[in-house]
């Protein structure tokens, strides 16, 4: 029976979702929750069943407890109190902490005591030799448990006690605490929920949620906005030169303006174990475009009241399936809408367009060892924000006879700006910048709102 | 240093304490050694319990002064201990403990502490609970106040945070800051400023491991050894001895809430009625959970306690009036003043 019961709970909480997960399925897998079974043997009785963190012989007090029950008449006034107190505390972690273990494993070494006390006194009359026999099967099972996850507690092991995996982003604590505008307290850095920021460094941060910055955190994880005025505010309204977030909140806000803010008025400046620091422009991007260091060619023409004659440089590199281009005037802009026209969800279609120096007109010589910075603004599918969808600059060398990308792929479904610079290689022959579509749906849609490329001797 | 004076020194002050009630009434309500066990995790938390009342009522003060207020109690408290020291000696002197059993479990524990000093605790801080907590700490030492507000917000260094943190654990950072500011001069944040702070889970984990050790090893001593295995058998156990949070502490004083709930159902001492609600409160200064078990220690005490409905109540309410107190108190201020009913995040 017991065997039964175990291998039945293993099965359930050690199985993983079959289908692709939404965003609050992803949470929920996270936390260990992710399939029905798991909800209830993980969650709401995670308390006697979450076996991964809180062993495997919990689940006994079950039946311990329904014999206490029968008998109640005959227990005393403080094993009833103590039974009362731990039902509580168990019904509360079932409602309101079944999503966390730390919160189950609250109950954990009392209960895990109380069943073996239990079962001393159930055992107390029998044969030593029961008593043993029971006991070491008890101890074998729990052996058996450590066995099964030993891959976790090796994984905390080399993280933990052997530190041969320790994480820890010295780097840019070091940096933080010897910036010498930082230090001396004139400027600040813009924080994504990062406590450790406050804790290790000495330096004056922001917390992106501070009242003292009203507005700026919720135009940032807004879809779009004017990224010039918010660079104002930022930079001379709340004096910070820096951002600092994690992993998680560029992944989290991956689609709103806060990347596109540090995609184009930021530079990066350290990326330690997942946190990552942007360092502020002097100026916004569009005014440091504006000087005489960088050469500008306007690939995309708004004041033609013809759309379809916006960019007459653009060219088709490679394409399979079929594609509708549809030119658009919206707000005295011209816009590219091109659509797959492919119908059904089977066999590849793909199409490479774009630039390239030299070619259908484009009075371009190749910068060789100078950077081409492709700038375009532009939006796609939702479903289409993944490595198959990109812009991308290339360069084909003669001597090393092949070609070197630099690519950026699609991280929004609003409009964007985009920026992909490359340093063209000395000798190189062909330089050809463009977007790569893989639609996957009929009305998988790429918008191209705006498209320049630049010039210069330093890298944007 | 602050591990020994806190941890050390400080509970052995309140042991003896202790020590001197138990032996001091007509019954005993547990052995002496029992007592001291528990009481070897009280240094921390009652140290805290008086800097929380001392930053809220005297702010604003030196290092030194808070130092000195802290010890200044631990020596009543010493004075009135002195006499527990010959019968609790007496009491070991008893005791026959076998060797070779103890010599294993004692190379255990040696290895533990070796690997755990050299290695666990020379990693930061990186949780980004704990981290929240620590910074809380800080700014208790950098403000030299406890302040209730809606939102926590330092402005000298810019952290903020929605939310109700307990204060705890926070002031365990901010206790050991305090030392440190009195013996070594004021430290610059850096990496490897905070010890204690970090050593607190492993060091609760241990006093939970030992008492499950006790009450298992009064059975038999090689139950005790299979409760060891049972208890590592859970992942999240082992984690408590490598990582930093307020588990271990929050826990350790549930588990002892219960212990002396039962203690006081069963003897009907002071002492056990007195300690369960103290270590009730003390479990509801730490986590919102503590908050929970306190109030049903109190129901069950009342519900169960076999005497007259009115005695009851009064012992009841004397009861709850000793986990306010021992910082159950912390949740009224925090609604009135401070984040009202969001004190119910739990963090």
């Amino acid at each position: 029976m017991a065997i039964l019961i175990l291998s039945t709970v293993y099965a359930v909480i050690d199985k993983e979702a079959d289908t692709p997960l939404t965003a609050e399925e992803a949470v929920e897998e996270f936390r260990d929750i992710e399939t029905p079974g798991k909800k209830w043997l993980n969650g709401y009785l995670g308390v006697f069943f979450r076996f991964k963190y809180l062993g495997n012989i919990n689940w006994l007090a079950l039946p311990l407890l329904v014999y206490f029950f029968v008998t109640v008449r005959r227990r005393p006034r403080w094993q009833m109190g103590l039974v009362f107190v731990w039902c509580v505390t168990v019904l509360f972690l079932v409602f309101k902490g079944y999503t966390n273990f730390r919160y189950q494993f609250t109950l954990f070494p009392f209960t895990a005591v109380l069943v073996l006390l239990l079962l001393w006194e159930f055992l107390k009359e029998k044969k030593n030799v029961v008593k043993i026999l029971c006991f070491s099967l008890l101890g074998i099972v729990c052996l058996y448990n450590i066995y099964h996850y030993f891959e976790r507690y090796e994984f905390y092991w080399d993280i933990r006690v052997s530190r041969e995996k320790a994480h820890f982003p010295r780097q840019l604590i070091d940096y933080l605490n010897n910036a010498p505008d930082l230090v001396d307290g004139s400027r600040r850095v813009l924080v994504f929920d990062q406590p450790l920021f406050y804790y290790y460094t000495g330096v004056r941060g922001l917390d992106e949620r501070s009242p003292s910055i009203p507005g700026i955190s919720k135009r940032l994880k807004r879809k779009t906005g004017n990224r010039g005025r918010l660079f104002n505010r930022i930079k001379k309204g709340a004096a910070v030169d820096y951002i600092l977030l994690g992993s998680t909140q560029k992944k989290f806000y991956r689609s709103l303006l806060l990347t596109e803010f540090l995609d184009c008025e930021c530079r990066p400046v350290l990326n330690d174990h997942g946190r990552f620091l942007y360092r502020l422009r002097n100026k916004p991007l569009e005014q440091e475009l504006r000087s005489p260091r960088f050469k500008r060619f306007k690939l995309w023409q708004h004041r033609k009241k013809r759309p379809r004659n916006v960019s007459p440089w653009m060219k088709t590199f490679w394409r399979k399936g079929t594609f509708n281009f549809d030119y658009k005037r919206v707000k005295k802009k011209n816009r590219l809408l091109l659509r797959n026209r492919e119908p059904g969800l089977k066999g590849i279609r793909q199409i490479n367009l774009g630039f390239e120096l030299g070619s259908k007109g484009l009075d371009m010589k190749i910068p060789g060892r100078r950077y081409i910075h492709f700038i375009v603004r532009a939006s796609v599918s939702p479903a289409l924000l993944n490595r198959k969808n990109f812009l991308f600059v290339s360069d084909y060398n003669g001597d090393e006879k092949n070609w070197k990308s630099e690519q950026i792929r699609f991280s929004s479904p609003y409009r964007r700006t985009y920026i992909v610079s490359h340093k063209v290689r000395k000798g190189s022959k062909r330089v050809i910048m463009g977007f790569r579509f893989t639609p996957t749906s009929p009305g998988d849609t790429l918008t191209i709102e705006n498209a320049r490329v630049y010039v210069s001797d330093e890298n944007l | 240093m602050t591990f020994v004076l806190t941890n050390i020194v400080f509970s052995l002050i309140i042991g003896l304490v202790l020590v001197r009630l138990n032996t001091g009434g007509k019954t005993k309500t547990c052995s002496n050694l029992e007592l001291m066990l528990y009481s070897l995790g009280l240094g921390p938390v009652f140290t805290v319990l008086i800097l929380y009342f001392l930053l809220m009522v005297l702010r604003g003060h030196s290092d030194f002064f808070y130092l000195a207020a802290v010890t200044v109690i631990y020596l009543v408290l010493a004075v009135l201990g002195r006499k527990s020291v010959r019968p609790l000696v007496q009491e070991v002197k008893e005791k026959s403990i076998p060797i070779l059993y103890f010599s294993f479990l004692l190379i255990l524990l040696a290895a533990f502490i070796f690997l755990f000093m050299s290695n666990t605790l020379q990693l930061p801080i990186e949780g980004h609970d704990t981290l929240i907590h620590g910074n809380i700490g800080k700014m208790y030492y950098q403000e030299k106040a406890v302040t209730y507000s809606e939102t926590i917000h330092n402005k000298q260094g810019g952290f903020y945070f929605t939310g109700s943190p307990k204060p705890a654990f926070s002031l365990l950072l901010t206790w050991e800051m305090i030392v440190n500011g009195c013996f070594s001069g004021p430290e610059g944040p850096h990496v490897g400023f905070d010890i204690y702070f970090r050593s607190i889970s492993a060091y609760y984990g241990l006093l939970i491991l030992l008492t499950a050790f006790l009450w298992l090893y009064r059975k038999n001593r090689y139950l005790a050894l299979l409760g060891i295995v049972v208890l590592f058998s859970g992942l999240k156990f082992f984690l408590m001895f490598t990582g930093y949070h307020l588990d271990s502490y929050r826990m350790f004083f549930l588990i002892l809430s219960w212990i002396f709930l039962a203690y006081s159902l069963k003897q009907k001492t002071r002492l056990s009625f007195f300690l369960l609600g103290v270590f009730s409160g003390f479990a509801a200064f730490i986590h919102l959970i503590g908050v929970v078990a306190a109030a049903a220690n109190c129901l069950a005490f009342f519900i169960f306690l076999e005497k007259p409905f009115k005695e009851r109540l009064l012992k009841t309410l004397a009861l709850c009036l000793a986990v306010l107190l021992s910082g159950g108190i912390h949740y009224i201020l925090d609604i009135v003043w401070g984040a009202k009913w969001g004190f119910l995040t739990y963090f």
